[in-house]
């Protein structure tokens, strides 16, 4: 599952404890402050991790989390879950992505129910009847970030990696 | 320990951004949140973060409408304690 989505704080402590052990290669960055909010149910992640020897590749989290009318708690809103070479950074050195750049995978549920973006064609969107071993509502940001890491270094496919296949 | 980086967004923070969405696309959020087709348009990454925006700049209307309405409150009810007081004032001044 996607994390404790009580509120902000204990979303943080979950995050924290996870973040501290992930085994992050020494030539990983993090342009950027993962973590913004604006109140106790409201929050936003922005993570980037971003390797700068070769295969110089990044992993990028975006989950934005909200309360809704009638919800005790705060629930996932979207997420979009890439890992992907870089092909293009901005002078902070964060890198972009466009539709057509090239993709290990991508993962998320903007515009649409969740759904994956195989590596073979970064356009196509497959919803989860297509993929059969993951539930992709249900996928943890650190389970990606660590299945991302262990590619990086073994180069198997991330659907095995992932434990994923597409029907 | 994570770096621990994280960032309290404030209203003024929020409305800049969004104005920056809507200056980009050239249309108000109302016309993003209506208009689906537009949105299908837009670059997924910049839906993610208008999206997000919105729902911080709800979040932070709300968290401020409550602030100023304890603020009235307690501001109303010190104002009566003072009233009542200079009453007691007067009444005892007059015994």
């Amino acid at each position: 599952m996607p994390g404790p989505t009580d509120d902000y704080f204990a979303y943080k402590r979950w995050f924290d404890r996870e973040y501290d052990a992930l085994e992050l290669p020494a030539d990983c960055s993090e342009p950027s402050p993962p973590l913004s909010y604006s109140n106790q149910y409201t929050w936003t992640v922005e993570w980037y991790l971003v390797f700068a020897n070769d295969p110089k590749v990044y992993i990028r989290v975006f989950e934005h989390f909200a309360k809704r009318a009638q919800l005790q708690l705060s629930q996932r809103i979207h997420f979009a879950y890439n890992y992907a070479p870089i092909t293009r950074s901005d002078p902070r050195g964060v890198p972009g992505y466009l539709p057509n750049d090239p993709i290990f995978v991508r993962i998320d549920n903007i515009h649409r129910p969740p759904h994956l973006h195989p590596e073979a064609d970064p356009t196509q969107h497959h919803l989860q009847e297509k993929i059969d071993g993951l539930t992709l509502a249900n996928l943890d940001l650190f389970d990606f970030v660590r299945a991302s890491l262990r590619h990086r270094q073994s180069g198997r496919p991330m659907s095995r990696e992932l434990g994923y296949r597409i029907i | 320990m994570s770096p621990a980086r994280d960032v309290c967004l404030t209203l003024n923070d929020v409305e800049e951004m969004i104005l920056g969405f809507e200056r980009q696309y050239g249309i108000s959020s109302a016309e993003f949140f209506r208009n689906e087709e537009v949105r299908r348009t837009l670059p997924e990454d910049d839906v993610f973060r208008w999206e997000a925006l919105i729902d911080h700049r709800l979040a932070l209307r709300e968290s401020y409408q409550v602030v100023h309405s304890e603020y009235l409150t307690r501001l109303i009810q010190s104002s009566e304690t003072e009233v009542r007081s200079e009453i007691e004032t007067q009444e005892l001044l007059a015994a």
